[in-house]
């Protein structure tokens, strides 16, 4: 069963682009425009991994974040980030609060699959 | 305000802060000098209300200036005040002793030199 | 007769001293007005020195609003710069990755062009960040023990293959297996990344020598080549930003033109020193050097100047301080090996276990200190508390017999001074 992963970015085409490299890679992609959506729709549709983009308009990566954290049905779903401006405060908290990862823009496809593979247990 | 101001002064940017704090003051009647003796004769041919002095200048300085126009003047008029980017208690009595009317430091703003001058004319 | 005289002589005694007391009054008078006029003078001064004092908090304030500003923009340009290279980056890794379709010979040698400067303009954008940060002083270093010959090696490998296709040869000179400094790891793979980097681009013919030499209280080492060289008149200006001398780089990586600046700032803030020597046409070879670990100097520096640090901006510090109870009598019944092992073990799970600021640690003859900045000291107490848990599972792992004690200390909770804080924790840590 191909693994789901959820993608949410506010940027129409970094979503078009991400699909397309992970749907190549034999993942079934769900898209999210916010951090309101990407919320409803994790619990919608369950996805295996979620790839959270941290600067998003209304409720940002880091909220939604938290919020899907204290769901239990979103729980225990991995996440890695996604942004464009690695600080080292930021990479603190992302660790801090337990992600599963993060890439940073202009990501490499190859250290993205991977931290994904990884992310999902898989060799 | 009706009063000439003469600003003797060798650092060109001093003189156009001092210039332009006058200016904003309301003093439109402002003539500078760069040096002691350029100061001294417009001193003479001026006749300024107040004279303003840096107190070091090329080849000389601001309490020989003072004792100049003194020597021209008299102890009363023009009043004069000595400038210094570098604030001294020894300077202070000397520009005393030179006759002069007050002295204070140079900063960004001018406020000293405008409060002085606010006591002066 | 001899009365007249005496009468004289008595009326010009009295008339020389009358005289006498005009003097010293008009003396008198006159040291008086001196006396004002000096008191005058003083009080002019004071005035100043005043108007002076409030002048110059003035304008910090304004330079930290526009050091401030100047760090702000810097990140959001960077932001907005780093966003539209993601979907160029991807699109073009797409395309040639064969995703959208097939690709001929000449359509994928272009776009392997235009991938090589999309990374190109992403690494002028990571070194802009990078040296402004520097310069700022708010560039943060994660140290820790490492080996440095180790990471020379590791930075060679990634240059062997480039190396060999331009006929050139590196070569290591390391006397000891092992050199280990006090440093950020990554830090310094930059900058030898740099040093090896730069020496590849200017050497046409011959080759590089890395090395690595352990000296007591510093690691010394160098990056020469028999290069092009650099000219007397340019060597002055090599550390500067965004120097590039003799750009005839054919077809090898192109620089940022802040390799060296930065290289120079990462070796200062870990207190070392970078030199370089060349001449036209002969070669040229940087040398720095790289401090060891000294838990004084760390001290020092995160205790002593953090709580002043902390001081001024009216902020918390705590130090959690972890030792073995009983320490001495232990000592004597167990094996120093063991005890050693022991004692690295439960570091690497403090380590572990705070995730980030590894420097933070330092390592005492009895103790282990951790300087939590920042945090005031209920917090620091729910950190020591986890930090606690975990060792001492990692103690019933390992069957250790071993008992540790966790002590938290405050600024300025429990002192409020550095004086103060630097006692407490002097008594407990026994030294």
């Amino acid at each position: 069963m191909p693994k789901k992963i959820l993608v949410a970015d506010d940027e129409e085409h970094v979503l078009k682009l991400i699909s397309a490299r992970l749907k190549a890679n034999s993942y079934e992609i769900i898209t999210a425009i916010d951090g309101k959506e990407v919320i409803k729709k994790a619990v919608e549709e369950k996805p295996d991994l979620i790839i959270l983009d941290i600067i998003m308009p209304g409720i940002d990566g880091i909220n939604a974040f938290e919020n899907l954290k204290k769901t239990e049905e979103t729980a225990s779903i991995p996440i890695i980030f996604i942004t464009a401006f690695p600080s080292e405060e930021l990479r603190h908290k992302i660790f801090e609060l337990g992600a599963a990862g993060f890439v940073s823009k202009p990501f490499e496809a190859e250290d993205l699959l991977a931290k994904i593979k990884r992310a999902l247990g898989q060799p | 305000m009706g009063k000439k101001i003469l600003v003797i002064d060798d650092n060109e940017v001093d003189l156009l802060i001092v210039k332009r704090y006058l200016t904003h003051e309301g003093f439109s009647d402002i003539i500078t000098a760069s040096g002691a003796s350029e100061g001294v004769e417009k001193a003479k041919t001026e006749k300024p209300d107040l004279v303003i002095s840096d107190t070091l200048l090329p080849g000389s300085n601001g309490f020989e200036v003072c004792r100049q126009v003194r020597k021209i003047y008299g102890p009363d008029k023009p009043k004069i005040i000595i400038i210094t980017g570098a604030i001294d208690a020894v300077d202070a009595v000397q520009a005393k002793k030179s006759e002069a009317d007050d002295y204070c430091a140079k900063t960004s703003d001018c406020a000293p030199l405008l409060e002085a001058i606010k006591k002066l004319i | 007769m001899e009365f007249e005289k005496k009468e004289n002589n008595q009326k010009d005694i009295v008339k020389k001293l009358e005289l006498d007391t005009i003097q010293t009054k008009e003396e008198l008078r006159k040291t008086k007005d001196e006396l004002q006029l000096q008191m005058w003078g003083l009080a002019k001064t004071n005035e100043a020195i005043r108007v002076l004092y409030k002048e110059l908090e003035k304008k910090n304030k304004e330079l930290e609003k526009l050091d401030q500003l100047k760090s702000d923009f810097i990140n959001s340009v960077s932001h907005e710069l780093r966003t539209p290279l993601t979907s160029i980056r991807e699109v073009i890794s797409q395309i040639l990755d064969g995703i959208l379709g097939e690709t001929n010979q000449q359509q994928r040698e272009f776009l392997n062009i235009c991938l090589a400067d999309v990374d190109r303009l992403r690494r002028i954008i990571d070194d802009l960040l990078d040296i402004s940060k520097l310069e700022a002083g708010k560039l943060k270093l994660s140290r820790a023990d490492a080996d440095i010959v180790g990471l020379a090696k590791r930075v060679i490998s990634t240059f062997q293959a480039e190396f060999k296709s331009a006929g050139l040869e590196i070569k290591e000179n390391f006397p000891q297996e092992k050199a280990v400094a006090y440093v950020d790891q990554d830090r310094i793979i930059q900058v030898f990344i740099n040093l090896i980097g730069n020496a590849f681009k200017f050497t046409e013919k011959g080759y590089v020598d890395v090395s690595v030499i352990d000296w007591p209280g510093f690691v010394e080492c160098s990056v020469a080549d028999t290069g092009i060289g650099i000219g007397e008149e340019d060597l002055p200006k090599l550390f500067g930003k965004f120097q590039q001398f003799n750009r005839k780089d054919p077809g090898r990586i192109k620089g940022t033109g802040l390799g060296l600046s930065i290289s120079k700032n990462i070796i200062e803030l870990h207190r070392g020193q970078i030199e370089v020597e060349s001449k036209l046409d002969k070669g040229t070879k940087f040398t720095f050097t790289l401090p060891k670990y000294n838990p004084q100097e760390l001290y020092k520096e995160h205790i002593i100047e953090g709580i002043q640090k902390a001081s001024s901006d009216k902020g918390y510090l705590s130090v959690s301080v972890f030792g073995i109870k009983n320490l001495s009598q232990i000592a004597k019944n167990i094996d120093n090996e063991k005890l050693h092992s022991a004692t690295e073990g439960i570091i690497n799970v403090i380590k572990k276990n705070l995730r980030f600021g590894e420097d933070l640690v330092i390592k005492d003859t009895h103790t282990v200190m951790i300087v939590l900045p920042g945090v005031e000291k209920q917090k620091a107490a729910e950190i020591s508390q986890r930090i606690y848990q975990a060792i001492k599972d990692f103690l019933t792992q390992r069957k250790i017999e071993l008992d540790v004690f966790n002590e938290v200390v405050s600024f300025p909770q429990d002192g409020d001074s550095q004086e103060k804080i630097c006692d407490k924790l002097s008594s407990i840590s026994g030294t």
